[in-house]
């Protein structure tokens, strides 16, 4: 592989939408999906991605750049990662998180997952429901019944705009 | 607004990063939220994050501070107040939240068990517990007559059966409660003379309970409770302490079990902690060696590690932060208040509590001489 031919192996990734790019070999085998394409000698020409668009998949890429550049320093890698999330909304880190399951990546999953879970604080149950587009299927009198209980743990979370 | 079908899995590892707190609010966000989050496996595996992916952040600690001495004074009009305090790097512990106890009157926190806590107002038969990250509580009430002044106690859960059993041991018995079951079952004290040292505190890890048992020779031992048969077996102890037979004390350090002792004069404490079972069968390893101390063994708290070094409650007013390499130790500041006369409790982030189905009865229940 790359580092033994001294030259870097580049591979070409596209998109869903028919963007194609290109990026390090090195860098894009942190996907075990794409590492188990090399593996299998799949990885030839273009490797279709069809579960990712290109602006996520751009986003990706810059990801995978980024911390394969950093030598192995956990806590180094680690502001990296709290650096590149930290002006993600929750839309782009939604697809992120599609991705990086798709793509098989743990570091980026469980970075993106944590950084969801900090987005969520302090949001309220009808903002939760939107964002994840979740239907209550709870019945007026049940979901009263449920917030009822749970009452004391709405103290300090953003009121509804819509309900 | 574009909104996600984000499947299954990946809302469930979102959510396990959540306080207990947020999920209980967030089972009025659809049934099958509410399903995921009081799921046995989900509860356990939450649990698990919190006490071992942010050892420091999360692991807390819960403090009791009394309203005043006298409780039988008519002042003693507002209930007791419990504080959760959280290190902030090496230099202090900050209050997070202040927490009222579910009764007036509980007071001493007997023991504690993944974020679920054991609590007695120690003038009635009357035991609660407590989980205060999602405000929880039930009562226990005990039946027996036990004469002893020195009941030790301790409390555990067993993942197997999704379990939680309180343990009650005295001079010449010990009883368990079920919860599941809701029922108590009083047992033979075990074939071993002397009885749990005074003071030693149930310390629940790695799915047991252990106390300091002391002998009729002074030797003291290591006892615990296994929840799968309950009984009570005796512990190997680290080679060290077993030829020594010096006086040994116990604690939890990050979900190990701890055991610790003077070393070579009273100014050295020598510390060991148990490998987790399955890992080598559970060895003990030594940890660290504390020199130049200067409070009797007895008086130590070890509380948790922090990198390399470890943060030691040194006396009821001193915590402290010990560095084995310089030999140092620094003071660890508790932000506006004093620490005297608070026990500092092992807490963290759970949803786990007991389901009971029915209300025990209180119905006396007398020793059989057997």
């Amino acid at each position: 592989m790359a580092a033994e031919t001294g030259t870097p192996t580049t591979l070409t990734l596209k998109s869903n939408d028919d963007e194609l790019f290109s990026v390090a070999e090195s860098a894009a085998i942190l996907s075990v999906t794409i590492r188990n394409m090399v593996e299998d000698g799949c990885a030839g020409g273009v490797i279709p991605l069809d579960n990712v668009d290109g602006k996520t998949l751009a986003s990706v890429i810059t990801y995978m750049n980024g911390i394969s550049a950093i030598p192995a320093d956990e806590e180094k890698k680690k502001s990296y990662r709290d650096k590149f999330l930290s002006d993600k909304d929750f839309e782009t880190l939604a697809d992120m998180v599609l991705a990086a399951n798709y793509l098989n990546m743990s570091c980026l999953m469980d970075a993106v997952s944590a950084k969801i879970a900090q987005v969520m604080e302090k949001k309220s149950v009808g903002w939760v429901r939107r964002k994840f587009g979740i239907e209550n299927d709870y019945t007026p009198e049940e979901e009263a019944a449920v917030k009822e209980e749970h009452k004391w743990t709405f103290e300090g979370v953003e009121t509804d705009d819509d309900n | 607004m574009a909104s996600y079908d984000v499947p299954n899995d990946i809302v469930e590892n979102i959510l396990l990063r959540l306080t207990a707190k947020h999920l209980r609010g967030l089972k009025a966000v659809c049934k099958s939220w509410n399903t995921m989050i009081s799921d046995p496996v989900f509860i356990q595996t939450h649990l698990h994050r919190s006490k071992y992916s942010h050892l420091f952040q999360s692991k807390l600690s819960l403090n009791y501070y009394g309203e005043g001495a006298c409780s039988s004074s008519s002042s003693a009009r507002s209930r007791d107040k419990y504080r959760l305090f959280e290190l902030q790097g090496e230099k202090k512990f900050l209050i997070v939240e202040e927490l009222v106890s579910p009764y007036s009157g509980w007071k001493a926190v007997l023991c504690s068990c993944n974020g679920v806590l054991l609590l007695t107002d120690s003038l009635s038969r009357l035991y609660v517990l407590w989980n205060p990250s999602i405000r929880a509580e039930t009562e226990i009430w005990f039946p027996y007559d036990f004469y002893d002044r020195h009941m030790s106690y301790g409390l555990c859960h067993d993942p197997t059966f999704d379990d939680f059993k309180v343990v009650f041991i005295c001079l010449d018995y010990y009883a368990v409660f079920s919860c599941k079951n809701n029922s108590w079952s009083m047992k033979n004290r075990f074939s071993y003379t002397g009885r749990v040292k005074n003071y030693s505190r149930g310390i629940f890890v790695d799915g047991a309970i252990y106390w300091v048992w002391r002998r009729e020779t002074r030797v003291e031992e290591i006892v615990y409770f296994d929840p799968s048969d309950d009984k009570l077996r005796v512990l190997e102890r680290p080679k060290y302490v077993e030829e020594r037979g010096k006086p040994i004390y116990l604690a939890d350090l990050g979900g190990r079990l701890c055991v610790y002792c003077n070393g070579r004069d009273k100014s050295v404490v020598r510390i060991w902690t148990k490998e987790l079972k399955g890992s080598d069968g559970g060895s003990w390893k030594e940890v660290m060696t504390v020199e130049n101390v200067r409070a009797p063994v007895r008086w130590l708290r070890p509380l948790c590690f922090l990198g390399d070094k470890i943060v030691i409650r040194l006396n009821v007013l001193k915590i402290v932060v010990y560095c084995p390499r310089e030999k140092t130790f620094e003071e660890v500041g508790v932000e506006g208040f004093r620490l005297s006369s608070f026990e500092l409790v092992p807490y963290m982030d759970s949803l786990l509590f007991p389901t009971r189905t029915n209300k025990q009865t209180r119905k006396r229940k007398y020793i059989e001489s057997t």
